[in-house]
Formats: structure tokens, sequence, C-alpha cells
């Protein structure tokens, strides 16, 4: 589903060139629970937001869908990412504006769905996420862990093949963040593919495979046992 | 090595603690500076936008203490008032114009009254002095105590003897230094429209805020014997005694003129009299005759709204930028408060960066107000003077003001920013405040609203404006053009000047009257024979000369013209129209009228035609050729478009009768459309005031949505990773301001319908309102919105939404 071929992400600034992705190759199947770890800076996260069709990469190919997306246009990618891609962040990103509803409504809405058919899938998925008695309240109403399944709840409401989540933990307390795990192991098992970034090694046991960034490239890849993931992130900080 | 030795000065004579306030008030001088130098757009658009308004500010406050200021320079101003004479058949209308009285006599009769004195305002007139002649000198006549009720400032001659012989004459400086080149001329001789005159006295120039002015003062005696019976021409002005009951003395005054004045009332007038304030006479005067351009309080009014107005947005723009500016800096505020600044500190802070923008801001506005001076000069007609040293308006009243606008400014967005405890602000989080948004959103309604009725008001009075320009008056005023400076000697070759003037091939045709084509008219009256004849029909007279017509374009619907006959005064009189349905008679051709004394006969009646102006229905009008031996104003048709060639001819034709001679002409067109210039004037004004008003109005709206982008950053990042397109984004924060300007149109509208609609009530013929105005001030506010509004949510929309969010 997901190939990336000698992927390469160079910021510029006036004074300095910073390689944040270095000739990075993955390989995604269709299914897969993919976690990618490293420490803070290691390009993490703009490898998530390649992938995600987000950003574009400086160099390299990627292939999502056996289609080279990495020279696509805004507009082309966000046609690509509309209902295929669904996002989870550490801050939740929900709209302070909008009730729980109107947030997981919203990318149903820039789909051009009908308002009766959001509104069934909304119900659905709010259900689903065991959040529904809170549909007409507004984010800040919210615990941080009811906020993150509005947040998951908003990106699977498209049935997305592809959910890419950037710490979904973070912000929350290990119980609340041992919910959102197993939320996503759900998903997964019903056949979504999920690319998760995390500092957690707890998290990481989710995924089918773990995947190390340094310094901008992969350092091992295939880890799933709790013991080979710890002494990875070990030997790198 | 100056400022070395400065410093050692100050360290040396200023005490430690007095250094350390000073050092740090410079020290925070510069980081103001500082701050200002990092947000140069912002800061640029705040003090531009607050010295634009203050720059209007300074200029229409100097023209309101201007038109204030009238007659004030009188050291009896607070004595001083105006008579009014009041006249009418059927109601009696006010008149600023008296008859003729006798100072002498109601000095004796009435003891209160200190000096009664009475001024004509006389006409243009050619001086000549040892063959050089002088054309376009104001001629006044006065009574001789008249310097005993204004303050004439005599240069040479003695003002208590100079109007007493009725050959003498007063120069203003002007004159005298444009004639002789010098003011000590004394004694000097002149010819006054062909009379004989010695100089008596110089006096200097009457001050731009006088109510009178002139070039040459004349006896009033020499015109107008003391005695003499008089319609009503003369300004009248009563000085009442220090220490009297002024109003038992202005009553006495009035009760011996009404003596003068009832005398009317035997042709079956009503007739009155009143006193005015002398300090009222200028502003207060809307329909009465005035020598020098009267103002008006509702023009004044309308100017200290504008200012008013134009200073509130800018500095609601002032506040708004403020606080967007620190909004964007919310951390830094946190980081300031985190290290120990106190509340107050940083109220302080942002206060004093406030006062120092609203300083630059009136520098910037003063040298503004300089720059456009001159221009407004022109537009508002006053000799206005920005004199800083004398007027404490200027030089304490303003500099309080820009402190006062910093303090007001600065303090809002200071006590709003430095509220959020040093944790919240940290986190770049604003606590929540419902109130902030609702006033913002009044702010940007209330922009728009002025914006909108301001725009569709200047279109509505430009319409109307046009309206009068184009209007079809019922003659046709084009090529015609009134030579106006008719001496006696030219007057007695009429007939042989027009035959002369006929013969030239670029002249179509040659007549003559009292009065202006188009321009105002006689009052003058007639009685209908067998019809009620002890009661007079008052009607406007032109008095003309045979052609007339022909040559103005008047279309002659019943009876025939005058004939040309070669000599002044046959009989018969036209009317128009109007006049036909004022008599109210079956058969007006042939009817007898009595007119000046004699038996006359109307032998025609014309279409109507507007005389006057758009303003007032067009009333009964007659015209006679009773022309008392004299023409007033030769009129001219010519053919073609050579109007050089038509001007040489007739120079080339009036010099024949009389050498050295100099036409002055007039266009009729252009003195038809001139009419409204007061109209023209305040559209003019209005223009510029909602330009300044639009253009603060959109830098307000940039900052918003400068704002507002800002604000909603992470919820655009959001809804673009959801799949929403740059359009969506971009229409999606479009749609607040629309909503915005929704508002504010549907309480423009209103508003903007009221008062033009009252304006347009004083038009006896005007054009509807109907909704192009409000549709066009919509489109031009939306679309410049649109532009200011769509730069920013367009690059907002476009931003990558990683960016965004990258802020959280």
């Amino acid at each position: 589903m997901i190939v990336t071929q000698d992927l390469c992400k160079i910021f510029r600034t006036e004074e300095i060139e910073t390689s944040a992705l270095n000739n990075v190759n993955i390989h995604i199947k269709k299914g897969e629970f993919v976690a990618i770890m490293g420490p803070s800076g290691c390009g993490k996260s703009t490898l998530l937001n390649i992938i995600g069709l987000l950003d574009n990469p400086s160099n390299g190919n990627y292939i999502f869908n056996e289609i080279n997306v990495s020279e696509k246009s805004e507009k082309q990618r966000t046609k690509f990412r509309k209902g295929n891609i669904g996002f989870i962040f550490q801050s939740f990103n929900l709209i302070d504006e909008l009730t729980v509803f109107e947030n997981v409504e919203l990318p149903l809405v820039y789909m051009g769905l009908p308002a009766s058919q959001r509104k069934a899938k909304v119900k659905e998925t709010l259900e689903r996420m065991n959040i529904a008695h809170r549909a007409k309240h507004y984010p800040q109403q919210l615990s941080g862990g009811q906020q993150q399944r509005v947040a998951i709840a908003r990106a699977v409401v498209t049935e997305p093949k592809l959910i890419l989540a950037d710490e979904p933990t973070g912000n929350l307390d290990s119980r609340n963040g041992s919910e959102v795990m197993e939320l996503l192991k759900e998903l997964n098992q019903a056949g979504t593919t999920v690319i998760m970034v995390t500092h957690s090694v707890r998290d990481a046991e989710y995924a089918d495979r773990v995947i190390h960034l340094f310094d901008g490239q992969i350092v091992s890849e295939n880890l799933k046992d709790r013991e080979s993931i710890q002494k990875a992130v070990e030997s790198l900080s | 090595m100056k400022s070395n030795g400065i410093y050692t000065f100050i360290q040396t004579h200023i005490s430690p603690q007095a250094l350390n306030k000073y050092n740090m008030f410079l020290y925070k001088l510069k980081l103001a500076i500082r701050s200002l130098a990092k947000d140069k757009l912002n800061s640029f658009i705040n003090i531009f936008g607050l010295a634009v308004g203050m720059a209007a500010v300074i200029l229409i406050s100097v023209f309101i203490q201007y038109e204030l200021s009238y007659d004030k320079f009188n050291s009896k101003f607070d004595r001083t008032y105006r008579l009014i004479s009041q006249l009418g058949m059927e109601t009696a209308d006010d008149y600023s114009i008296n008859r003729r009285l006798n100072h002498e006599k109601f000095k004796e009769n009435i003891p209160g009254l200190e000096e009664i004195t009475q001024l004509q305002r006389g006409w243009q007139c050619e001086i000549i002095k040892e063959n050089k002649r002088f054309y376009n000198f104001t001629v006044r006549f006065a009574d001789d105590n008249f310097h005993k009720v204004f303050d004439l400032d005599y240069i040479h001659g003695n003002p208590n003897t100079a109007l007493v012989d009725i050959t003498n004459i007063v120069l203003s400086e002007k004159t005298a230094k444009t004639i002789f080149g010098r003011t000590d001329v004394v004694g000097e001789q002149l010819i006054v429209e062909g009379q004989d005159c010695t100089i008596s006295g110089v006096a200097k120039n009457t001050p731009g805020n006088s109510q009178f002015d002139f070039d040459v003062l004349a006896p009033l005696e020499i015109m107008y014997p003391i005695d003499s019976k008089s319609g009503l021409e003369f300004f009248t002005y009563a000085v009442v005694k220090e220490g009297v009951d002024t109003e038992i003395t202005l009553k006495n005054i009035l009760s011996e003129y009404r003596k003068i004045i009832d005398g009317f009332q035997e042709s079956g007038y009503k007739t009155g009299a009143y006193f005015q304030k002398l300090g009222e006479v200028h502003l207060h005067s809307k329909k009465l005759h005035s020598i020098t351009p009267s103002g008006n309080i509702e023009m004044v009014l309308m100017y200290t709204f504008l200012a008013a107005l134009i200073l509130i947005i800018a500095m609601i723009n002032f506040i708004n930028i403020m606080t967007v500016q620190y909004e964007g800096k919310i951390k830094e505020i946190g980081m300031r408060k985190a290290i120990g600044a106190t509340r107050w500190e940083l109220i302080k802070l942002f206060v004093g960066k406030s006062i120092l923008l609203t300083s630059i801001a009136l520098i910037l506005g003063v040298v503004l107000a300089e720059i456009f001076l001159p221009h407004f000069k022109n537009l508002v007609h006053r000799d206005l003077a920005m004199d800083y040293a004398n007027n404490i308006w200027l030089s304490i009243g303003l500099p309080v003001l820009a402190v006062l606008v910093g303090i007001i400014s600065g303090t809002y967005p200071a006590i709003f920013i430095s509220k959020p405890t040093p944790s919240a602000a940290l986190q770049g989080g604003l606590s929540k405040t419902n109130g902030r948004n609702a006033l913002t959103k009044f702010l940007v309604v209330f922009q728009f609203t002025v914006s909108l009725a301001l725009i569709s008001t200047l279109y509505i009075l430009n319409k109307q404006i046009n309206y009068m320009r184009m209007a079809d008056l019922g003659f046709n005023p084009e090529k015609v053009i009134a030579i106006g400076n008719i001496n006696s000697k030219l007057s007695k070759s009429y007939y042989a000047i027009k035959d002369e003037l006929l013969k030239s091939p670029v002249i179509q045709h040659v007549s003559a009257s009292d009065h202006m084509p188009g321009g105002a008219a006689s009052g003058e009256s007639f009685s209908v024979l067998g019809q009620d004849e002890d009661k007079v029909k008052p009607f406007s007279s032109y008095r003309v000369q045979p052609d007339y017509f022909k040559t103005v374009g008047i279309e002659l619907t019943q009876g025939k013209s005058f004939k040309e006959t070669g000599n002044f005064n046959q009989k018969g009189i036209i009317i128009n129209e109007a006049g036909v349905k004022f008599l109210n008679v079956d058969n007006v051709i042939g009817l007898n009228v009595e007119y000046h004394g004699e038996v006359q006969e109307i032998i025609g009646v014309v279409k109507d035609f507007n005389y006057s102006s758009l303003r007032s229905k067009i009333k009964p009008l007659m015209f006679s050729h009773n022309s008392f031996e004299m023409v007033n104003t030769i009129i001219i048709r010519y053919y073609g478009d050579n109007l050089k060639q038509v001007l040489a001819e007739t120079d080339r034709i009036f010099q024949k009768f009389d050498p050295g001679y100099a036409i002055s002409y007039t266009l009729i067109d252009d003195f038809c459309k001139s009419k409204y210039k007061k109209e023209e004037e305040s559209s003019e004004l209005l223009s510029y005031a909602s330009l300044i008003s639009l253009i603060l109005a959109i830098l307000g709206l940039y900052a918003l949505s400068l704002f507002m982008v800002q604000k909603r950053t992470k919820e655009i990042g959001i809804r673009k990773v959801n799949g929403a397109s740059e359009w969506q984004i971009t229409s999606l924060l479009f749609s607040t301001f629309s909503k915005w300007l929704g508002i504010a149109f549907v309480i423009a509208v209103p508003i903007s319908y009221f008062i033009m609609n009252n304006w347009l009530q004083q038009f006896a013929y005007h054009i509807e309102i109907g909704p192009l105005p409000f549709i066009i001030a919509g489109i031009v506010t939306g679309l410049f919105a649109l532009i200011t509004v769509g730069r920013q949510t367009w690059k907002a929309a476009n931003q990558n939404p990683i960016e965004s969010l990258r802020y959280e």
C-alpha cells in the first residue's frame, strides 16, 4: 500500500539546510499496524506528514496505492487524501467553535455528502467510540481522553483505508492512553492500516512492526517484542 | 566630543535618581521604537491611519474655529445687532435689508441707542485714474457713522469726517496699492463710475472673517439721501449703549422702524421687523442676503460630525491593530510576566508605546494638514491659517488629544492582553473573552455602516447635482454670453452697438436686460383693472429689451414680443405660464393692468422656464420694457464654437463706442450651473470624508482579517487536513465578513435614506432615491473588503496545513 524510495526531505532557512529525512525506504502492506519511533527531531513527524500527503518530499518517490504521488500538487494531494486517510494528533486538533458532532461531521462535509447520510454516519461512529452522549458538547467541555476519542471518530468517520496517528496518547494519562490504543487496535483488526508515531514503548507494543528512525534514517525495522524495542530505544538515546 | 560633553554635564549636574529615571526612559523609548520597527507594516498602518484622522480633525477644527470667529474683531461685537425686515403678501418673509432710515433722528428719539448705521451692497465699478482704467472694484455705500459700529482701521485720513462729504471715497489698502502702488493717497482724485471723487481715507483690508468687505467705500448719502423713500435695500446695524436695558432699547428701535416699514401696508403687504445678534449673522442667516458668503450652522455641525466620525474610526483601528499586534506576542508577554513584570508595569509599557505612536501620528498629521491646507482653503472658500502660537486648540488641545487617544487606545489592549496568567500566556492561549469578540464585531459593523452610509449619500448627492446641472431649464443657455460691465456711455449707445454687433457673422441675436438670464429677478407688482383693483399682484420681474426671447431661447406661446422701435420704454407686459395660472383669468392677452401708475396691456405669454433655481417651483414672472433709460447687461447669442472670435469681435465693436473699454463677460450656461456650487462643495467635502473613512475602514479591516486569520490558523489547518479546499477555506473566512457587511447594510440604508430624503425635500425638482445608491455602496464596500480580506484569507488557505498546526 505504501512504498517509499530514497525519500529525502530538506528544510531550508536563509542560512542553514537541515536534512530531516535521508534516503528512507519503507514498505507497508495493507492492514498492517506500524509504529514509528525515534528521539525528538529524528524526522518521525516529517515522514508521517509525507505519508499522509500533507507534505511533499524534496527527493525520492512515494507510491501510495500504486500511484506515484511524490510530485503532486497541493490540490491533487487534497483530492487523494479526502476519504482515504484519517489523522489523529497528539493535541487532538478539534475546532473549538464546533460541537463534537460538527467536528466529526467535518470531513464528510468536505466530501460533499448529503446531510442525512452525514448524520447517520456521524451517529454511528460516535456510538462506536462510545461518545454519542456528548454529541452536542463543545471540545472544551470534554476530558482529554474524550477529546481524543472524538478526534479518532473524526479520523474514521469516512472509513479511510489508512489512519495516521501522531503520538495519539502523548497528552493523555495511562488509562485514557490505553483506551485509545485499544480503539486503534480494533480499527486495525477491522482491516484499516494504521501508522503511528510514538515515544511510548508500551504503545509501540500494539503494533505489528516498529520502524526506528535516527537522524532521518531508518536504523531498524520489524521489531515486535518489547525487549528488542527497549534495546533499540536505549541504543539510540 | 560634543555629545561627550553633554554626557559629562548630565552626570555632574543631574542627581543620580533623576539620571536613573532619564536612562530608564531612554531605555524604554529604545525598546518601544525597536518593537515598532520590527512590525513595520502594522506600525505604518496604525500611524498612518491615525495621522489621516488627526489631519482631518486639525483642518476641520481650524475651519470651525474660523466660522465661529466671524465679526468678533469688532470691539462692540456684543452690543451690535442687525435689523431684519419682514415683508410679504400672504406671509411676511425675512429680509436682512431694510428701508432707508435717518440715524441722527433715531439717536435723538431712543436714549439707549449708541449708534445705528446703514450699508448698501453696491456693485462692481470702473475706476479711472488719469485715463488709466481699472475694473471690478466693489464699491459699497455706507453712512458717515459706519466706523462707529464696525472697527475700520484707518491708515490715512480721519474716520470721523471721511464719509461726510458726498464726493469723498475711502479706499481699502489693497485698492490703493493696486491703483497707486502706495497707501498715502488722501487728497488724490479718481473717477468712479463717471463721478469725480476725492480720496478721504485709506483703511486696512477687512479681515476674512468679516461679514462685509469693500474695495471702495462711498457715502450712502450720494446714492440714497437720508429721508428718501426706498424699497428694502440697506443692511442696518444698531449698537446698544453699555449698561442700558438692551431689550427695551431694541424694542424702541423696532417701534421707530415700524413707522417706516409699515408704509408698505397701504399696498396690502404684511410687515414686521426684529433684531438679530451680530454673532448670529454669519451662521444663522440661511435665506437672508449677505455681503460676504455666509456660513451655515448645519454645515459647521456636519463638519464637526465628520471630524468626530473620522477620529472615532481612526481610534477604533488603533485599538484593534494594537490588540492584534499584542496577540501575536502573547508568549512574549507571558515571558515578561514570568520574569516578574507586574500587570501595572505591562499596562504602563503598552500605554507608553501607544502614546509614542499617537505622538508620531500627530506630527505626521500636522504635516499632512499643512500639505492639504491650500486645497482645503479653496474647498471651503475661507482664508484659513494655522497659527500654532496663538491658537490654544492647536498648541495645547491637539497634543493633549494625542496623549488622550494614546491612553484610551493603549489602555484597552493593555488591560486585555495583560490579563492572562503567565502560564496561560506562555501556552499562547488567550482566555475566552466573548466580550472582546462582541466588541470587535461591533467595531467592524460600525466601520462598514459609516462607509456604506457615506458612499450612498455621496451617490445621491451627486445624482441630484447632476440632475440640476443637466436639467432642461426651459430656455437655451448654451452659446449665450452676458456682458455685465456696461457703463453709462455704452448704455446710451445701446441701439447703435446692437446694430454693429448684428453685422458680425458670428453673432446671431443681441438683446439686453437689467437681470442676468436665469438669475435673480426684481420684485414688482401690478393690479388687474376690473378685477379687485385695490389688490396688487406681486410678480418677479425681468426688465428686458426687444429680441430677448430669441436671444435667450425662451418660447413665446401666446401673443407677441416687444417690437424693435429703437427707443427705450415701450408699453406692454409679457408674463410666463405660471403667471397666467396665478392671475386666473380666461383670456390673458389684452388684459389691462396698472403698473408703475400707468395702464398697460398684457401682450404675450412665454413658456415657463427656470429663472431662479431648481430649489423652488417656477413662480409668476413678468417681463417689461421699463428699462429706466439704461441697460445693465448686454446679452449675445453667437454662432459656432469660436468663443474667442466672438469676444474679440464684441470687444472691437464696444471699443468703437468707448475707446479703452474692456468687456467683462459671463457664459450663461456656466452661470446657471454655478447655482449649485454649495451642493457641489458639500459633495466634494463628502467625497473626501468618504474616501478617508473608507481608507480607514479598510486599514481596520486589514488588521482585523490579519487578526482573524491569526486566530483561526489552527482551525484552517484542521479543516484542510480533513479535506477542505482553498476555496472552501477562503469562502468560509470571507463569509464572516459578509455577515458583518450585511448587518451594516441593514443599518446604513435607512439612515442614509432618511437623511438624503430630507435633504432632497429642499429642492422643488429632485430625483427619486431608488435602490441603486445602496447597491452601489454595497458593491464598492464589499469589493474593497473582498480585496483586503481576500488576500489574507487566500494566503492562509494556501498555507500548508502542517505549517498551521505546527504552532501547537
